[in-house]
């Protein structure tokens, strides 16, 4: 079932970001966004998620149930772990302390630990965790894998798939595309301002044989103009 | 509501503290009643700290729009205007509570040289130093309510032509539209507000600041409104100056396109 | 299971399954993993295994009770008849190649001993 489906023409002032492409996002799905550095896909996320103001003609997700997460995490100094987690139960919806709570032993963090003296791969697993912690329909996460270990990465994969259900659809941008391509049900591939591609994963492993990555390789490789 | 201001006083309290600590130390030690200019800075300097206090945290927010720090709120269960209430909120609070302490101490310390040395304490000439209450009528004890009043004039005033300027260009208006528009809001805020003071002046006489000491009247609500406006328009004069320039000397990136 | 980004998902997975129930790794009547356990092993999408466990049922190699999951097919002999049918299938499309490439029985034969003696 389609919950998003929109011609998108968006610019910003000195450049064109999407000239009428056409976008659909289907329920309970996993869409792997993936495209150059600087062809937007950071802006496609914003629009979806209506952080930047965007009329869709179709976009049946409530604001409350979108959970962004943005490339950084966002904290204020002063923040202990649990503080910011407390944070965002006060302030947001939906928002589960106890899966929280019990990732972050997982992920071996200690809660009492100051945000700003993590390291760049810990905020990004906080900052994930975050973003999952909070009970949505539609999750947008932007770059989740830069800094972070591949043990840890096992664990995001497997966070999501906990999370996953029907209800529940995952849009992904990354540059890591092989870390989540096995996960992945369709993979949103922004050519060229222009297009847009939305292909089943296992059709292109199917149709020419090769993994997602190999297959972006392969098509980016002709495109010029960025 | 309650929760932003929860979230917002905790994040400054640290700074703040730091601030109201080092004030009072340096203000409480400094007892020398033989250097007169010392009382009569020290209630200037106060009034510059919590002015300060209050742009500080306004340029604070303000800078959190161009940062991470914005996606914070964002899908919250608040909506934007109990989030802009409640920073608006945290700004006041926090710099007419300092304005209030260092007050309360300043007159405290006067007390002690009206009851100790009272020669000294005329020889002081603290006519025209607003926040001393000591040895005044009561009525005159408005004065730093006055003061308080102005500043979270100033700082609505402010934040509010900030918001507007940002609310314009999130909906892609051009820039030099945004700064008038910004400019010209505030400003009408501003001549209502006047002609009401006026309408105040007349029908309430119980208000009228005539029957207050001439020194109390030449500070009264109307003229520190036009102060708040030149002070308004110098810094929306060099705001737009920043901005200006910033237009001027902008560079057309490569991949702009033709349309 | 290693599973080759390179090739359909479904089709390794299903093959999978199929030869562990061929082999009697998989006893009849036992309960196969749920989809979202099968997907946190593997790490593939859960709708992916959806699929393959529907297939299956289809095919008649596993069935799903409508409360503890999804369990192999009881009657071995059903296991057997498609078992046979898989394996004359693939040697059907094994024999056409050594069609094309026009080999003799006895070259079949040799080729055939030196293999299995390998194993």
């Amino acid at each position: 079932m389609e919950i998003i489906k929109d011609t998108i023409t968006f610019m910003y002032p000195d450049k064109l970001v999407f000239n009428d492409v056409d976008v659909t996002i289907n329920k309970g799905e996993i869409y792997l966004l993936i495209g150059r550095n600087g062809t937007g896909k950071s802006t496609l996320l914003r629009l979806l998620g209506k952080i930047e103001p965007y009329k869709f003609k179709k976009h049946l997700i409530a604001e409350k149930d979108i959970s962004y997460m943005p490339s950084d995490l966002s904290y204020y100094p002063y923040m202990r772990i649990i503080d910011l987690l407390k944070f965002y139960h006060d302030t947001h919806q939906n928002f589960s302390l106890e899966f929280a709570h019990t990732y972050l032993e997982e992920f071996q963090l200690k809660p009492n630990k100051m945000i700003k003296k993590l390291s760049l791969g810990e905020q990004k697993i906080l900052n994930y965790l975050i973003c999952l912690s909070k009970e949505a329909k539609l999750y947008l996460i932007d770059e989740p894998f830069p800094y972070v270990d591949l043990l840890n990465d096992e664990i995001f994969r497997k966070m999501i798939i906990n999370k996953y259900d029907e209800e529940k659809t995952f849009i992904i941008a990354t540059h890591q595309i092989n870390e989540f391509e096995k996960l992945a049900s369709y993979c949103l591939l922004i050519k060229s301002p222009e297009t847009i591609e939305c292909i089943p994963t296992d059709e292109i492993r199917n149709s020419v044989s090769l993994s997602v990555e190999d297959y972006f390789k392969e098509v980016m490789r002709d495109v010029k103009g960025y | 509501m309650l929760k932003v201001i929860k979230y917002e006083i905790r994040r400054f309290l640290k700074f703040y503290l730091i601030l109201l600590f080092t004030c009072l130390f340096f203000f409480l030690v400094d007892i020398n009643r033989h250097t007169v200019t010392s009382y009569q800075y020290q209630a200037l300097i106060i009034e510059f700290i919590t002015a300060f206090l209050a742009y500080y945290l306004i340029i604070k927010y303000i800078r959190d729009e161009y940062t991470d720090k914005k996606y914070l709120y964002i899908k919250s269960s608040l909506s934007p205007t109990q989030v802009f209430v409640g920073k608006l909120l945290t700004i006041i609070i926090l710099s007419c509570s300092f304005l209030f302490i260092m007050t309360f101490f300043y007159n405290l310390k006067l007390y002690f040289l009206y009851k100790k040395h009272y020669l000294d304490f005329l020889r002081l000439n603290l006519d025209y130093t607003y926040l001393a209450l000591i040895g005044r009528e009561y009525k005159e004890w408005l004065y730093p309510l006055h003061f308080s009043l102005g500043i979270i004039y100033n700082t609505i005033i402010f934040y509010l032509m900030y918001t507007i300027y940002a609310k314009r260009r999130m909906k892609r208006y051009s820039k030099l539209s945004s700064i008038i528009i910004s400019y010209f809001i505030p400003a009408g805020i501003f001549y209502v507000s006047n002609y009401f003071v006026k309408l105040l002046d007349k029908f309430f006489h119980f208000l009228d600041f005539s029957n207050l000491t001439p020194r109390v009247r030449a500070f009264s609500l109307r003229e520190h409104l036009i102060n708040i406006l030149s002070i308004n328009s110098l810094i929306i004069l060099l705001v737009s100056l920043v901005l200006m320039v910033r237009y001027i000397t902008r560079k057309r990136s490569d991949n702009q396109c033709e349309n | 299971m290693q599973i080759d980004p390179n090739k359909s998902i479904f089709i390794q997975l299903a093959d999978f399954i199929r030869f562990e129930i061929y082999s009697g790794k998989r006893k009849p009547n036992s309960r196969l993993e749920s989809i979202r356990e099968m997907a946190i092993i593997l790490e593939v999408n859960p709708n992916t295994i959806k699929r393959v466990y529907q297939v299956l049922e289809e095919e008649g190699l596993i069935y799903c009770h409508s409360t503890l999951g999804y369990f192999v097919c009881d009657s071995e002999a059903k296991i057997k008849e498609n078992k046979q049918k898989y394996v004359t299938e693939q040697l059907k499309s094994f024999i056409t190649i050594l069609k094309n490439c026009n080999v003799s029985k006895e070259e079949i034969k040799q080729i055939l001993g030196d293999i299995h003696g390998d194993y």
